[in-house]
């Protein structure tokens, strides 16, 4: 922590171009942040630094009237606290998850080894509840990309090695293997219904993002959590444990979601090019 | 901003007119464009309006806004890392910032020295070792005699009263108010 201190304030004082790390540290050390504002401070009216940079009144205005169009229910979800974005997206979980349970639990729950799915459950609601907070993560708070790298590849990794545990329950009727003219059918009706039933979580918390997710591991890792909760409802809903079965038709669930955010952001780009967001 | 978050419009025009050139200044030290600097400073305080609800009525307002545009800063020049921009028109500006380092070197002015002059003579000395001798805080600390825990303290408070000090000679009517209470 002291050397990278070090390396960027004598940057700063030289007048450097700052590493990746090193705009990193600026963004969460204030003492870095004292010397960046009185390095900027020395020279504020020298030729570096153009006069019309300084029309506040201009750009007051301008800001005005972007923050004029914040209105609507993108604006307010947007706008909300920290804690209630997390429990909304909590609590959109939860009730699809209990929505599953009540109206259609899969076949051999009355089988099927409660301590397996409770840690089912467990390490799908953690995996689910990390990524949350990673995606919502707010930019006054430093942030660091290489953390989100890992998150958003452990959100789509999870459900795939899930599948390397040995299977449980599976009442006799509804095991459907590779070799059966009904698999490819089967898989993706669970696949459709894993996607659609996540979908609603997955675009409340692309709205609730309060900027436009600009890199892919962001896309990434609003679609991973998308497929980990259409992965545990598919969990609580498909009796069938054959594993190609639940690779294509549960595991697949976040690549169709990271398909319907990309649409989604390719739309709302088109739209902030002819207006202003 | 308590004001802001209350609900009182007016209360942005004046946490704009006071934070927005400070950022303007640091933004523009990053070798973005004009355009970018204003793009980013904008979307500073529109970050500012969608986040006010975090904010606690203990913090300072200040980091909390200098981290936010730190972070877009970034993400601007990531961006351009992977895309780089071709600047249709050669400006003054652009030309400045494609020039090589040694010319930009920053050297203590007349005005910074004068302000350093009027710390502490603990705090002095730390920030000449740090800012003109380019010494590390261990070193520094060697140097002093104290461990580097007190050096980078003092170094603290010598770097937050000269940015006040610079910032009061660059708004003569500034009250530079840093806690979240008030605007």
């Amino acid at each position: 922590m002291t050397r990278i201190c070090d390396a960027t304030s004598h940057q700063l004082h030289r007048g450097e171009p700052l590493s990746e790390a090193g705009l990193q540290h600026l963004a969460q050390c204030t003492l870095c942040q004292d010397i960046a504002e009185i390095v900027a401070a020395d020279s504020p009216n020298s030729s570096e630094v153009p006069a019309q940079s300084y029309d506040v009144a201009e750009l007051l205005q301008r800001t005005e009237s972007v923050l004029a169009e914040e209105r609507g229910i993108l604006p307010w979800l947007r706008s909300r606290s920290l804690h209630l974005q997390l429990a909304l997206a909590g609590g959109s979980g939860l009730v699809s998850v209990a929505l599953q349970l009540a109206l259609a639990p899969r076949s051999d729950l009355t089988i099927y080894p409660m301590p397996r799915l409770a840690l089912l459950v467990a390490v799908h609601v953690i995996a689910f509840a990390l990524a949350a907070k990673a995606f919502l993560h707010p930019l006054y708070r430093p942030k660091s990309a290489r953390w989100e790298a890992v998150i958003a590849s452990v959100a789509f990794i999870l459900p795939v090695t899930a599948l390397a545990l040995v299977p449980a329950g599976a009442a006799s009727g509804v095991v459907v293997g590779p070799l059966s003219p009904l698999f490819f059918h089967q898989a993706i009706v669970c696949l459709r219904y894993g996607a659609l039933l996540a979908l609603p979580t997955t675009l409340l918390l692309l709205a609730m993002r309060r900027q436009l997710a600009a890199e892919r591991s962001h896309w990434l890792m609003v679609a991973g959590m998308g497929g980990l909760l259409g992965n545990l409802l598919l969990q609580l809903h498909c009796a069938n444990p054959e594993p190609l079965h639940q690779l294509l038709g549960h595991a697949t669930v976040g690549v169709v979601l990271f398909g319907c955010v990309a649409a989604f952001l390719a739309l709302v780009r088109r739209g902030n090019r002819r207006g202003v967001n | 901003m308590l004001a802001y978050c209350a609900g009182d419009k007016s209360a942005f025009g004046e946490l704009f007119a006071r934070y927005a050139p400070i950022l303007t200044r640091v933004l523009h030290r990053f070798r973005l464009s004009h355009d970018q600097v204003r793009d980013l400073v904008q979307q500073s305080f529109l970050q500012l309006h969608r986040a006010r609800y975090d904010f606690r009525p203990d913090a300072f307002l200040r980091p909390w806004l200098m981290t936010i545009a730190f972070n877009l800063a970034r993400e601007q020049l990531r961006r351009e890392r992977r895309r780089p921009e071709v600047e249709l028109e050669s400006t003054a500006e652009h030309r400045m910032a494609h020039q090589p380092v040694e010319q930009q070197r920053v050297e203590i002015r007349r005005d910074l020295s004068r302000a350093i002059q009027q710390l502490s003579p603990e705090q002095e000395e730390v920030v000449r070792l740090h800012c003109v001798e380019e010494l590390s805080f261990d070193e520094i600390a060697e140097r002093v005699g104290a461990n580097a825990g007190t050096v980078r303290v003092r170094a603290h408070r010598g770097y937050a009263a000269l940015r006040k000090l610079l910032t009061l000679r660059n708004n003569s009517d500034d009250t530079d108010i840093d806690q979240g209470t008030g605007s």
